[in-house]
């Protein structure tokens, strides 16, 4: 016997080179679309306070959008993989490694709001949902994002996206959406942001204007 | 400042998008991740009174 066998791997081959993706599989898939999708729902409800409240967002409460969009990244790798080919172990742990890397540092951003706000009287920054202010519920986020993406490197075995969007039309398109969903938060907060920051280099603790009108009108 | 951060982020989703190689995307991915906590050290200095 000639030794002519080549490796196979999901760069090259997709969809070959791995066992058949079965259901959990499928879930891990789904998961990682409910991850993406999260974050970018916690980044839409600061921006109900943003534009519907007409609140001004603080240099910290940027800070953990970018990282809660940084962390995002990560499971968007694995769904953007997932629609060339197979998912393997060492995309799927990366993917996520990704996330719990941006989502650790972006807890301590949170944290340091909470705590630079925690001593009475101080009325925190900005309004609240349900008795907790944003950063509160930033801070949250993130350490349930460290978690659920721990979770999912725990039972890697089982939930390594494989070839399930291959086998599966519907995940297949989903991924064409949540990343678009992705891509719209990054840049609807990159516009947001130059209007809050203008052509200026630093922002103001506390904006209480979007400068880049305040400096065209005077 | 902030803004440019932004600007980097759509660039690590654009790369995401058009499934640039994988080295490509983890450098910048990483390379903005720091220059973010960079933006993040100051407010700590500022609120902490921590001397970096």
């Amino acid at each position: 016997m000639t030794a002519t066998a080549t490796t196979v791997t999901p760069e090259t081959s997709p969809g070959r080179g791995l066992p058949p993706a079965r259901l959990t599989h499928r879930l891990g898939l789904w998961f990682a679309h409910a991850y993406v999708l999260g974050m970018c729902a916690t980044i839409g409800g600061a921006y109900v306070f943003q534009f519907g409240l007409w609140e001004y967002p603080c240099p910290m409460c940027l800070l953990q959008r970018m990282f809660m969009l940084l962390s995002a990244l990560g499971p968007a790798m694995i769904i953007a993989r997932s629609r060339k080919g197979a998912v393997g172990t060492a995309e799927f742990a990366s993917g996520w490694g990704v996330a719990i890397v941006s989502a650790l540092i972006g807890s301590t951003v949170s944290a340091s709001q909470v705590l630079m706000h925690i001593v009475p009287p101080d009325p925190g920054y900005a309004g609240a949902l349900f008795g907790l202010h944003l950063y509160t519920w930033a801070a949250i986020t993130f350490l349930v994002a460290v978690l659920a993406a721990a979770v999912n490197l725990v039972l890697a075995h089982g939930f390594q996206p494989l070839g399930s969007a291959q086998a599966s039309p519907v995940l297949r398109a989903a991924g064409g959406f949540t990343l678009a969903v992705l891509a719209f938060f990054a840049v609807s907060n990159l516009v947001a942001c130059f209007l809050l920051q203008g052509v200026h280099w630093q922002m103001p603790g506390d904006p209480t204007a979007y400068r880049f009108f305040t400096d065209l009108l005077s | 400042m902030y803004t440019l951060l932004f600007l980097l982020i759509s660039v690590c989703v654009w790369a995401v998008l058009r499934d640039w190689p994988r080295r490509t995307r983890l450098l910048l991915w990483a390379g903005t991740l720091v220059l973010t906590t960079l933006a993040f050290l100051p407010h700590l200095d500022r609120s902490f009174g921590l001397s970096f």
